[in-house]
């Protein structure tokens, strides 16, 4: 491998676009003693800096660990979501009693405008305002014929209690 | 549980409500053994002026807001009549004013009232052998107001 390959290897190695391959031929070149001068600082940095990645030990287990640690986290992502519907179908139930709540509200209110539309009241009984004085009258005559009857009935028992005072009041002279 | 009771709760507010919708002449007006009369507040206020009667009811009619007779003489729309009757005797917000009691009849009367001076009711209620009937009197009148009634045009 002639210098110029070798200053376009390095070139890839700093880039970050060097091969295994490549950087093993390059330390294989920085490990010879033909090194030119003007490249030992090239060979400094390089040395120290395959070193440092050969040192790096990939563990074994590394896959399965991550396997391991992927599963656990979709388990928890599980969880998680089973909690939010958990909590979504409490709430849900909690809406549904309070939607039937509000519809019997709202059924109630609709009732009761439809009976209040249908008891626009009683009808009048007479159309004619003389007509209906003069059973008012005649009504009303009854109930004062009766009211005076149950005030002449209070009067006389009232009366009566006077009699009875008096009696007792004239025995009590008596003693 | 809680959403049964709520449902109950409904109902019966409704039930409530319907009754309390209907009034006495709105029960008996079309029912079929009962003769009704209505006269609503606005109609005493149009009756002719001029008129000269026994009967003094000049200073009540500007407070008359309704005033229904119910009245019957059969004897199984009596038992509902008197079914009524008996409800308006158990509430105690009507008070017994008076009670006649002659060979041929029975006469009761009931006031309710909002205060202590105005009378939002006044009720009669006539049994004999022969009928049955309720007089009722809607409105906002005095003690007085009555009295005069029964004084009449002397």
């Amino acid at each position: 491998m002639n210098l110029t390959e070798i200053k376009i290897l390095l070139d890839r190695f700093y880039d970050g676009k060097s091969s295994l391959k490549e950087e093993r031929a390059l330390a294989e070149f920085f490990s010879s003693e033909d090194v030119p001068s003007d490249m030992t600082d090239d060979k400094e940095i390089f040395l120290s800096l395959y070193s440092s990645v050969e040192k790096i030990s990939v563990p074994a287990d590394l896959k399965s660990t991550l396997s391991d640690l992927i599963d656990e986290c979709a388990a928890s992502g599980k969880k998680k979501n089973s909690g939010l519907k958990m909590y979504i179908r409490n709430h849900i139930h909690f809406i549904r009693n309070y939607s039937v709540a509000a519809s019997v509200i709202i059924l109630f209110c609709i009732g009761l405008n439809i009976l209040n539309a249908k008891s626009s009241g009683p009808r009048e009984t007479f159309t004619d305002p003389q007509e209906a004085y003069m059973e008012a009258e005649k009504i009303l005559a009854l109930v004062s014929g009766n009211l005076k009857k149950g005030m002449a009935g209070m009067e006389l028992t009232e009366m009566n209690i006077q009699k009875v005072k008096s009696v007792l009041g004239d025995n009590k002279i008596i003693e | 549980m809680r959403l049964k009771n709520l449902i109950i709760l409904f109902i019966m507010m409704l039930s409530v409500a319907s009754l309390s919708a209907q009034t006495l002449a709105e029960k008996y007006q079309d029912k079929k053994g009962f003769t009704t009369v209505y006269i609503s507040g606005a109609m005493f206020r149009s009756f002719p002026a001029a008129n000269v009667s026994d009967v003094n009811f000049t200073s009540m009619m500007a407070g008359i807001e309704s005033f229904i007779v119910v009245t019957t003489d059969k004897q199984e729309q009596r038992k509902e009549l008197a079914a009524d009757i008996e409800k308006l005797r158990k509430d105690k917000s009507y008070e017994l004013l008076m009670k006649i009691n002659d060979d041929s009849s029975k006469v009761d009367f009931y006031l309710k009232k909002n205060n202590k001076d105005i009378i939002k009711e006044l009720i009669m209620i006539a049994d004999s052998k022969g009928d049955c009937s309720l007089i009722q009197l809607n409105g906002s009148f005095t003690m007085k107001n009555i009295e005069e009634l029964v004084d009449g045009n002397k």
